[in-house]
């Protein structure tokens, strides 16, 4: 039972992805802003977790081909962890023409 | 006729959405991975205004403040001086043009389930559960409960952000 949110909390942290035992590196930090991601390009360690954080007055999410984050409201964030190696372009689902970003995982 | 409009409105939404977005992966069926989001937090931050829109107006035709509905509501809102731009939505803003967004009872109702392809189109921009967007003044929710119901409509700019118009009506469901 003591092992239980532990557990939990791991699986938060996978965001959905194929989580390891280990937990995961810590990774960089995108600000959502009024409106773009700074910065837009990331690049990180296969393992590694990106974090978003909505810095902006408004309504924001993070869309890429296999996550969404939902609309974050200003100060919220959200972070996801990538076990692939790969380039994941995204973009706000709600300002999709001004906001798009691209994380390189390596 | 009207199922003809509001589905060709949508489409011209949901296009507008999908070639704003063209880079790559935004346009599929986003799937939720992870939230656990404040709804109280997130409507107060949603009052947060964008760009004016002057001169603009907007009230309820349908319901009438009181009436009482059967389960399926028929809701249509007045509109002046401002333009339903679907193919903006998303974009920059513009004064005198955007969409709506209509709120029931703090969004709760504001989901597929109730309010159709209007519900879809929030669950795909991530806002499910908090607004359901519209590109032409009128939209229906369906399987309402019995009860006092609060129905919000806020004039939207094209970037989501609130012009500050907006008009309140409240109904019962027998």
């Amino acid at each position: 039972m003591r092992g239980a949110p532990l557990l939990a909390a791991l699986a938060v942290a996978g965001c959905g992805s194929a989580a390891g035992a280990s937990p995961p590196a810590p990774g960089p930090l995108v600000s959502v802003g009024d409106f773009r991601f700074a910065p837009a390009i990331v690049t990180v360690r296969v393992g590694q977790v990106v974090r978003w954080r909505n810095d902006g007055a408004t309504l924001h999410s993070v869309e890429g081909r296999a996550f969404f984050s939902r609309a974050l409201r200003p100060g919220q964030t959200w972070s996801r962890r990538f076990a692939r190696p790969g380039v994941y372009r995204y973009a706000c689902t709600l300002h999709p023409e001004a906001m798009r970003g691209t994380i390189v995982v390596r | 006729m009207k199922r003809l409009v509001l589905t060709a409105g949508l489409l011209a939404l949901s296009a507008g959405l999908t070639a704003c977005g063209s880079a790559g992966s935004v346009g599929t069926i986003p799937t939720a991975k992870s939230s656990n989001h404040d709804m109280s937090s997130m409507r107060a931050q949603m009052a947060s205004p964008g760009p004016k829109s002057p001169g603009s107006h907007v009230a309820f035709v349908t319901p009438r403040a009181g009436q009482t509905e059967h389960s399926t509501v028929s809701v249509r809102v007045r509109l002046d001086h401002f333009v339903l731009d679907p193919a903006a939505v998303g974009m920059s803003p513009r004064p005198g043009h955007g969409h709506l967004h209509f709120e029931l009872d703090g969004g709760r109702f504001d989901r597929t389930r109730y309010s159709g392809a209007n519900g879809a189109l929030a669950a795909k921009l991530g806002v499910s559960g908090m607004y359901s967007p519209a590109v032409v003044p009128h939209i229906t929710y369906r399987r309402l409960p019995p009860g006092r119901h609060r129905l919000e409509v806020y004039l939207a700019n094209n970037n989501h952000t609130r012009t500050g118009v907006d008009a309140e009506t409240t109904f019962v469901v027998r």
